[in-house]
């Protein structure tokens, strides 16, 4: 690959396409769910190590607005990354790869991630 | 996976297929997770032991464990290749990542095989 290229991946000088957009919190919603996963961990060693200690987890991820709203950030950004995976898969497979179905496909995982967001949201609060 | 020349040289066929499938992995586990869960009649301390008191689901979220902590170590080299020029600050990125994507396995299994 020639060095030469021109390169600019400065995001913040970058006017996004909705297909940047789908692409890029792909990668936002991995990286917070990397992080979130030793919030996910900790949680998880909690709830099984004695059933004080769950009565602990329980009543922070019903009660708690703090947990709730950290168990509701790794739940959308769960719902993202899958969609946003699943799209991978579809365009691997050749569908969806030109520039107007590209965009709807880009667009469909965005809706489909809010729609899963207040989903978790429905499921953390109500 | 790594950083070296030799890696460097190859085509990245491999790491491709192996995202995909580990990506997949995950939603696959999120979905059987999110089922079991949603499906207890009551979420309490017997049968969330329960869940993971099972063999198969020790193993079967042993195995996603892995998966995870292989393709973030992946995933991470890749934004750090795009986001990372210094080589001194990539180097402890990347250090970082893979310290902290074994944590995560190292922790996983005690809790998966020893809680």
């Amino acid at each position: 690959m020639s060095k030469q290229r021109p390169v600019n991946l400065d995001l913040r000088t970058i006017k996004m396409p909705v297909t940047a957009r789908a692409s890029i919190l792909h990668r936002i919603s991995a990286v917070v769910l990397w992080v979130g996963m030793a919030f996910a961990l900790i949680a998880l060693y909690l709830s099984l190590s004695s059933e004080d200690s769950f009565a602990g987890i329980y009543s922070a991820l019903t009660g708690n607005f703090f947990a709730q709203f950290i168990a509701w950030g790794l739940l959308t950004a769960l719902g993202y990354y899958s969609m946003a995976t699943l799209k991978h898969v579809v365009q691997d497979m050749g569908h969806f790869e030109e520039l107007e179905s590209g965009k709807q496909i880009a667009t469909g995982v965005l809706a489909a991630g809010v729609i899963l967001s207040v989903l978790a949201g429905i499921w953390v609060w109500a | 996976m790594g950083m070296t020349a030799a890696e460097k040289a190859r085509s990245g066929t491999k790491e491709w297929i192996f995202q995909r499938i580990s990506n997949l992995a995950i939603v696959l586990y999120a979905l059987v997770f999110v089922a079991l869960v949603a499906g207890m009649d009551t979420v309490d301390y017997a049968s969330w032991s329960a869940l993971y008191g099972a063999t198969w689901f020790k193993l079967y979220s042993s195995l996603t464990l892995i998966l995870v902590c292989l393709n973030s170590i992946l995933a991470g080299w890749q934004i750090g290749t795009d986001y990372i020029k210094p080589e001194g600050t990539n180097k402890l990125y990347s250090l970082v990542v893979k310290a902290g994507s074994a944590a995560y396995l190292v922790f996983g299994l005690v809790i998966f095989w020893a809680v």
